[in-house]
């Protein structure tokens, strides 16, 4: 395990943390602490670093559960670079390929009989929060690579509306004569 | 998992004492509050107090919680982090669960008592 050379903040590109450590959850939780503390000086408004911290928590635990399922102590890379405007995120690891070598869509589970989906929310989250999502595998490793914006991200509806999803649903304020 | 109970005008609330709810929790998270849910009053509020963060993994748990329950209990939430309701919100399931500013608000809203 390491951390990385510490960048230069303000959008110039620079490694703002790089963190090799092995798939477990607590490993996770410390890099995300880590990436955190790595992202502090980068611009990043509240909500955007609460974004950056789900994010990386449903692609790493992603790692944790699938890509290694079964397997202990897998390798996982973790690197934030500092955009303009994001937070370049990526994540690589030597375990399983994603199903059909593609990232999930991220649909909303569908409901199994009367009960509602327990699984299946994490690609979902990232794709809401992230854009430029991109999934690679090269030489057996995995590669997932996103943004996370430093600003208020678009609106939701607008999000929901290019991804296919419906609408949420809004009720009609009636006026009282 | 820190979880406290108490019942309050044939309500039982179930707080959690914690701050994060993660894949590293999840599984002993949702074996407690099945543990404190599973007898007692028709209605529980799941009073998310102190979580700050709330994942997937975490969602799971509560939503699985709430099947086990079975369609004649109610399992209602108090979330007072906004970062922890927009969970619910980007997965949509702010329309399956009712969810409340907090304890209060959750035993001041009397419809079903």
């Amino acid at each position: 395990m390491s951390d990385g050379a510490v960048g230069r903040p303000g959008g110039t590109g620079g490694v703002l943390l790089r963190r090799e450590f092995r798939a477990d959850h607590a490993e996770v939780r410390r890099a995300i602490a880590a990436a955190i503390a790595g992202v502090e000086n980068s611009g990043m408004d509240e909500d955007a670093r609460h974004g950056l911290e789900l994010a990386l928590a449903e692609a790493l635990t992603n790692v944790v559960e699938h890509a290694y399922s079964g397997v202990e102590g897998g390798a996982v890379t973790l690197i934030l670079r500092d955009g303009r405007s994001a937070v370049l995120c990526e994540v690589r690891d030597r375990g399983r390929s994603m199903p059909e070598g593609r990232a999930p869509r991220g649909s909303l589970p569908a409901p199994d009989g009367a009960a509602l989906p327990v699984c299946g929310f994490g690609f979902l989250l990232i794709r809401e929060l992230a854009t430029d999502l991109i999934y690679d595998r090269r030489d057996d490793e995995n590669f997932l690579v996103f943004r996370i914006a430093k600003r208020t991200a678009p609106s939701r509806a607008a999000r929901a509306h290019a991804a296919g999803l419906p609408r949420p649903v809004r009720r009609l304020a009636i006026k009282s004569p | 998992m820190r979880m406290t109970t108490s019942e309050i005008a044939g309500t039982r609330v179930v707080s959690v004492e914690e701050d994060r709810i993660d894949a590293a929790v999840a599984v002993p998270f949702r074996e407690r509050l099945m543990e404190l849910s599973h007898d007692g009053p028709r209605r529980i509020v799941l009073d998310l107090k102190s979580v700050g963060f709330l994942d997937s993994s975490g969602l799971g748990a509560i939503v699985g919680a709430k099947n086990a329950l079975g369609p004649d209990r109610l399992l209602d939430l108090a979330i007072p982090k906004p970062p922890v309701e927009k969970v619910f919100r980007m997965t949509r399931m702010d329309r399956v669960f009712r969810i409340y500013p907090d304890a209060n608000a959750a035993l001041l809203d009397v419809r079903d008592v």
